[in-house]
């Protein structure tokens, strides 16, 4: 969680990743915020996000995030 | 049938009463099928078999794909003890394969027959009702094509990918199926719904409830105010400006100024959004009063502070498919990694710009793509491919750019939350789309040019003012257009406000009469200021009524 939180806080630190529950369907992550934060995440946890992967329901918030890289991990 | 038609209005009474009449809940479905069949052969009787190709075809391969990943499953469970990892890897591949391959021919299929009416009905000469298009219908609708095929083609395209993707479940029943493509509140200007946010909604039962029943009255009327009072009015105003030769490329554009040639473009920017936005309304509306949630395709978009924020509120659902469909794939493809990787790797990428852009290039071509396609998808025509160009070419800039936007503004001490700042970027977004709506409006790319240079080198108020009459608008509809105008800017600003999606739900607050007179205020106007075609006199028309 803490490498997650780090990534996020530099590619947005005006957001409060901590709290933020709609991040994506509250519109505060962008579709170029996105593709950003999965290149970076592909990169440090050893996953292939697909574009299938790529619902609200897995970026909304940092847990959620979370949840999809452990997820990537295990069918890895 | 257009969405104003007093055929329509009938038509969807009708099938209301059925609907909510039915004793058995359970086959509501089936009277939205027969509606919506009975609409699309009505409408468009000898294109039915285009439509039927991508029903059938799109419901054979969506379950021919689902059925192979169950197989797939199956047989990696089966043989979990005695395969490799590598082996169960290899056989998911393959069987992957075989899935992609049904999609790209799916995909190739309806997409060809997309392209290939759109492109021929262009070439045939029949496309210059781009431009012209009686007013009763939406912009994008071209009447030679099937009855919504743009529409209808991207949701059951969506479908088939999101089913490929394992994100939703396939439709076992193709007369189900069928609804979900063809349901008629939508197939004429969408929206492109989501077949996750929809199908559940069409199938189940559903009972007339109060208050669908008045917030979708509302909506409906509101759509019809937006559609008949400013568009169609806005409209008869565009269509003598073309008719008087203001847009065939003449040096002097017929004696018109570049005053005119502006107004031109504002009263265009307020016709696309009314009638649009308003047809959406219409089919929100009805759908609400059948207990249907249709997603919303329309958020202010005039309020946007960027472009591509523009985008994001601006015909929301295609914009959500080309994201979905188009950006994603294209920026997470194996292609966009190594060009990013390469970027960082160079010379370049070692300095600060060139890390910044290594990590953006490749999504601002993702985004620059799919602008391309939008422009291309609304025609063969060299000013399609400059509004697409135009559009992608911002957005790129804007994402390469924004560290540099970013320290000119602190250099210059500006509080990008004080109220001047946002008003400005409202305006610039405004100008740059005003600037895309010029390539729709003219003949060609150079007369588009040519428009524009004209807006700037030539204001002549004095002139302007002499030949508004020529454009067959009374004072009457001048005061009309502006009054219902500052209604309509009313309501978008208390809907930014308050986050709301609808003038109903606004009205929601306030008390009982002022939601009545609201509603009988609403309704009056649709009926009085509305136009309807030049034989109408609103007058006649209500001493009828009585």
């Amino acid at each position: 969680m803490e490498t997650l939180m780090e990534i996020l806080e530099e590619l947005r630190p005006d957001v409060d990743f901590a709290d933020e529950k709609s991040l994506v369907t509250g519109g505060v992550l962008d579709s170029f915020d996105i593709i950003s934060l999965v290149g970076q995440l592909n990169d440090e946890f050893d996953i292939t996000i697909k574009p299938a992967n790529l619902v609200p329901e897995n970026f909304d918030s940092a847990e959620a995030m979370l949840a999809l890289i452990e997820k990537l991990q295990d069918e890895e | 049938m257009a969405l104003t038609s007093l055929p329509f209005a009938l038509f969807t009474l009708v099938t209301g009463i059925i609907y909510f009449a039915l004793p058995k809940k359970q086959y509501q479905w089936v009277v939205l099928l027969i509606a919506s069949s009975f609409f699309y052969v009505y409408n468009s009787f000898q294109y039915t078999a285009f439509i039927l190709v991508t029903i059938i075809t799109i419901y054979l391969a969506a379950n021919r794909m689902a059925a192979i990943s169950a197989e797939t499953k199956a047989e990696v469970k089966a043989r979990k003890a005695e395969w490799s990892r590598e082996q169960k890897k290899a056989f998911k591949e393959a069987s992957q394969k075989k899935k992609r391959s049904i999609l790209a021919w799916t995909l190739i299929l309806n997409f060809g027959i997309l392209f290939l009416l759109k492109y021929f009905n262009f070439l045939s000469g029949s496309i210059s009702a781009i431009l012209g298009g009686s007013p009763e219908n939406a912009p994008h609708i071209h009447l030679l094509l099937p009855l919504g095929i743009s529409f209808y083609t991207f949701i059951a395209t969506g479908y088939l990918i999101d089913v490929y993707r394992e994100t939703v479940e396939p439709e076992k029943n193709i007369f189900r199926f069928a609804l979900f493509v063809s349901f008629f509140p939508q197939i004429i200007q969408g929206p492109i719904s989501q077949f996750g946010k929809l199908q559940d909604q069409l199938i189940s039962p559903h009972r007339l409830e109060w208050i669908n029943f008045k917030q979708g009255i509302i909506n409906i009327f509101w759509g019809l105010f937006k559609k008949l009072v400013i568009a169609d009015c806005a409209w008869r105003g565009i269509k003598m400006y073309y008719e008087n030769g203001g847009i065939n490329g003449t040096p002097d554009f017929k004696g018109y100024g570049g005053t005119m040639v502006l107004f031109i473009t504002l009263l265009y920017a307020l016709q696309l959004y009314a009638d649009f936005s308003g047809g959406i309304d219409i089919s929100r509306g009805i759908c609400r009063i059948l207990g249907i949630e249709l997603e919303v395709n329309f958020r202010q978009p005039y309020f946007s502070r960027s472009i591509s924020e523009y985008w994001r509120r601006w015909h929301i659902t295609l914009g959500a498919w080309m994201k979905n469909y188009v950006f994603y794939p294209i920026a997470l493809s194996d292609l966009s990694k190594r060009i990013s990787t390469s970027i960082a790797r160079s010379s370049f990428g070692q300095t600060a710009a060139g890390k910044h852009v290594s990590k953006v290039f490749t999504t601002a071509m993702a985004s620059f793509i799919v602008f391309l396609c939008i422009g291309i998808w609304h025609g063969a025509n060299s000013k399609y491919i400059g509004f697409g160009v135009w559009n992608g070419t911002i957005i790129m800039l804007s994402a390469m750019l924004g560290p540099v936007y970013a320290r000119s503004r602190d250099a210059l001490h500006i509080n990008s939350d004080a109220a001047w700042w946002k008003l400005f970027q409202m305006f610039r977004t405004f100008i740059i789309v005003l600037v895309g709506y010029v390539f729709d409006i003219a003949d060609n790319f150079t007369n588009a040019i040519q428009m524009m240079k004209l807006m700037i080198t030539d204001q002549n108020k004095g002139i302007f003012i002499r030949q508004l009459h020529t454009l067959g608008l009374h004072k009457t509809d001048y005061a009309i257009i502006m009054l219902a105008s500052m209604i309509l800017l009313y309501v978008s600003i208390r809907l930014e406000k308050t986050h709301l999606d609808t003038p109903g739900e606004l009205l929601e607050k306030r008390s009982g009469l002022i939601q009545w007179l609201a509603l009988l205020a609403l309704i009056l106007m649709v009926l009085v200021l509305g136009s309807y075609g030049p034989a109408y006199d609103p007058a006649e028309f209500i001493y009828m009524q009585f």
